[in-house]
């Protein structure tokens, strides 16, 4: 049994011209100790299915239509506020793409840490949660922990400020943690080393982490399965070794040709996916990704393709996968 | 006249701090070393990448070129002249042939003025052709960045952050320029945007023979467009070389340590990773000697107290690091 499971989860919000559904019928699921990786452009809906998985959606305007968020046999969209606050302090954690939205500005980083102890453990003595709130420090290699309790989060550096965010999600040992876009802000060498960090510490904690991001390289490195996204829905999932040796949705193989790669030659043209992203509201009918592709007929205008799997191991919603996968197959044989 | 063989733009020990101020008084304590003895030359037609991280001084480099930044010292030469001595008339002549594109080009499009409005600003600036003409040139300008020529009635908030970044380009493209400096102008865009937009800006180059200085902090992306490319690293130039060159063979510890840590959409890749430990210092008291090598994993002891000079390894490149040939 999977540990966390995304059925036919829908969300939407409320907006002056009505309901606006922006996550749209995704299904997933996660294994215990494993790194999947949500990917797409902005606004496809990746970052809003974590807030519905998490249950931290803007009140009032966004909500969860339809759909279930199994973890571990209990239904998250069902659970109570104090339930699910529970959840979130302990089983579930997230990482947010910039640290001070997370941190407080105005606290020592040493007392933020201790609250997560005092708050859940109010037995701890203070000397064990002092002993306790060094360690997590240790653990996430922020040099020198003990000097750094008495800082304030504008005294560190941006991968600092993650590391002291990832520090506080690993304070209660959650099962899962959902990181959303967090070296997304990081200079590349900073964005290694907390790509490394992660690494490590689901190597020795053994949770299993759900990786948004827009960065293809970075799911490449860090995922064993990936779930791209497009317009809410989703397009395609795979392990990420068959995702990027054989894309079957022509939009993942659109963005993975979009890509700038070191070993290109210098001032070629790159491959592009004509047009633009359609505004939530300004979807076309049929196949939200029709009025982009190369690969539309007049069927992908009329009709939504369905997740089907072409292999037990990958699903894909498009109406012409079999031409796909034989054009594919032709190439890589070529 | 200037000679064919002279270089476009000639840079020339470029240095700018800024002041640090403190206290009640505001007393300088201090001077940001944001770019630091920084040369370079960019032929006609020619792009050069600088590529660096956060607060490597990369773009105060591309801003202190357009004079919108005086150097503390050093000098920049176009077509051969200074631009430091240049007065009102030539600086005005200078800055029609060099433009510059933003990362945000909704910061700098004006959210009152239609876009047509925004194109034909830079027409009147220098009183060119009539208001028929100008209009048309408008049309052909959207046209030549693949927006249809009705757009020019609409708002800068009506478009998405690729077609805001097309019409930055349209209006940087307006005067027929000779030199545009991209300051991270595809960073902020999405995969399947910054393709197109890359593609675009090479089009023009070649069409219009642009020289491109290429300012980002994603070397993949430096690399795709550029002919050189210039590495920086805490206000220094620490390494150039073609762009071919720097992926093939990179020589300063930093530039390799970059290139390794560039997540490549490929899971069979299976590189050696360099992960570079620490932060960057603090621009205000750069480490002496070689500035890297707080972070460098070959730093011996005459790095920590002789700043290396870049070098020239071969005529089209050049590295700063005393131990750059016994590193392999």
């Amino acid at each position: 049994m999977p540990l966390l499971s995304v059925r036919d989860l829908s969300t939407a919000f409320e907006t002056e011209t009505g309901l606006v559904t922006v996550v749209d019928h995704v299904s997933f699921e996660l294994e215990a100790g494993e790194t999947i990786g949500l990917v797409g452009e902005s606004g496809c809906g990746k970052s809003v299915t974590a807030l519905s998985i998490m249950g931290l959606l803007p009140r009032p305007s966004g909500r969860v239509k339809g759909g279930d968020v199994l973890f571990k046999d209990e239904n998250l969209t069902r659970a109570s506020p104090e339930r699910l606050r529970e959840v979130r302090g302990n089983r579930i954690a997230m990482i947010f793409q910039e640290p001070m939205t997370a941190l407080n500005p105005v606290q020592r980083i040493g007392r933020q840490l201790a609250e997560t102890y005092t708050l859940h453990e109010p037995e701890l003595k203070s000397s064990d949660v002092a002993e306790k709130t060094l360690g997590l420090l240790e653990q996430v290699g922020i040099p020198a922990p003990e000097s750094r309790l008495n800082d304030y989060p504008h005294q560190l550096s941006g991968g600092m400020r993650q590391r002291v965010m990832i520090a506080m999600a690993l304070a209660r040992h959650p099962d899962i943690l959902i990181a959303d876009e967090p070296t997304t802000a990081l200079d590349v060498t900073i964005q290694a080393q907390i790509l490394e960090l992660l690494r490590e510490l689901q190597r020795d904690t053994g949770m299993a982490i759900i990786f948004i991001t827009h960065d293809l390289g970075v799911i490449a490195e860090l995922c064993s399965r990936v779930v791209v996204m497009y317009a809410g829905r989703i397009a395609e999932q795979a392990t990420v070794k068959s995702l990027f040796e054989h894309p079957l949705h022509p939009y993942t193989r659109g963005l993975l040709g979009s890509i700038p790669r070191l070993e290109d030659e210098p001032k070629t043209l790159l491959t592009t996916i004509p047009g633009i992203v359609p505004g939530i509201e300004e979807l076309p009918d049929g196949c939200r990704f029709s009025n982009r592709c190369a690969y539309a007929t007049d069927q992908c205008h009329r009709e939504a393709p369905s997740l089907v799997a072409p292999s037990p191991e990958r699903t894909v919603a498009c109406h012409r996968w079999h031409e796909i996968i034989a054009e594919t197959t032709r190439e890589s044989s070529s | 006249m200037t000679e064919l063989s002279t270089p476009l733009l000639q840079v020339r020990g470029l240095t700018r701090h800024f002041p640090v101020r403190s206290g009640v008084l505001l007393r300088t304590s201090g001077q940001v070393h944001a770019a630091d003895d920084v040369s370079f030359d960019l032929n006609v037609g020619e792009t050069l990448g600088l590529v660096g991280e956060s607060g490597c001084g990369k773009s105060t480099v591309g801003k202190t070129l357009l004079r919108l930044y005086e150097p503390t010292s050093g000098a920049v030469l176009f077509e051969g002249r200074d631009i430091a001595s240049m007065n009102k008339a030539e600086l005005r002549r200078m800055r029609r042939n060099v433009q510059i594109i933003l990362q945000d080009p909704f910061e700098s499009l004006n959210a009152r003025h239609t876009i047509g409005k925004i194109l034909e600003e830079p027409f009147i600036i220098h009183r060119l052709g009539s208001t028929a003409e100008r209009r048309r040139r408008v049309a052909g300008l959207l046209e030549k960045v693949g927006l249809e020529a009705a757009t020019a009635n609409r708002f800068p908030h009506e478009f998405s952050g690729g077609q805001r970044q097309r019409i930055g380009i349209a209006r940087a493209i307006a005067l027929e320029p000779k030199l545009i400096v991209c300051d991270e102008a595809v960073s902020a865009l999405d995969v399947s945007i910054q393709s197109q937009v890359i593609n675009l800006l090479l089009e023009l180059q070649r069409e219009m023979n642009l020289a491109l200085l290429f300012i980002a902090h994603d070397l993949a992306v430096v690399k795709h467009v550029s002919d050189h490319i210039a590495v920086m690293y805490l206000g220094e130039i620490i390494e150039t070389a073609t762009a071919t060159e720097i992926y093939r063979s990179p020589r300063h510890p930093y530039t390799q340590a970059l290139l390794s840590a560039i997540p490549v959409p490929d899971p069979g890749a299976g590189r050696e990773r360099i992960v570079l430990e620490g932060d960057v210092p603090s621009p205000i008291e750069p480490p002496g000697g070689c500035r890297f090598h707080t972070r460098c994993r070959y730093a011996q002891e005459d790095c920590r107290q002789l700043k290396p000079a870049l070098k020239p390894v071969h005529s089209g490149a050049s590295v700063a690091c005393h131990h750059w040939q016994s590193l392999g």
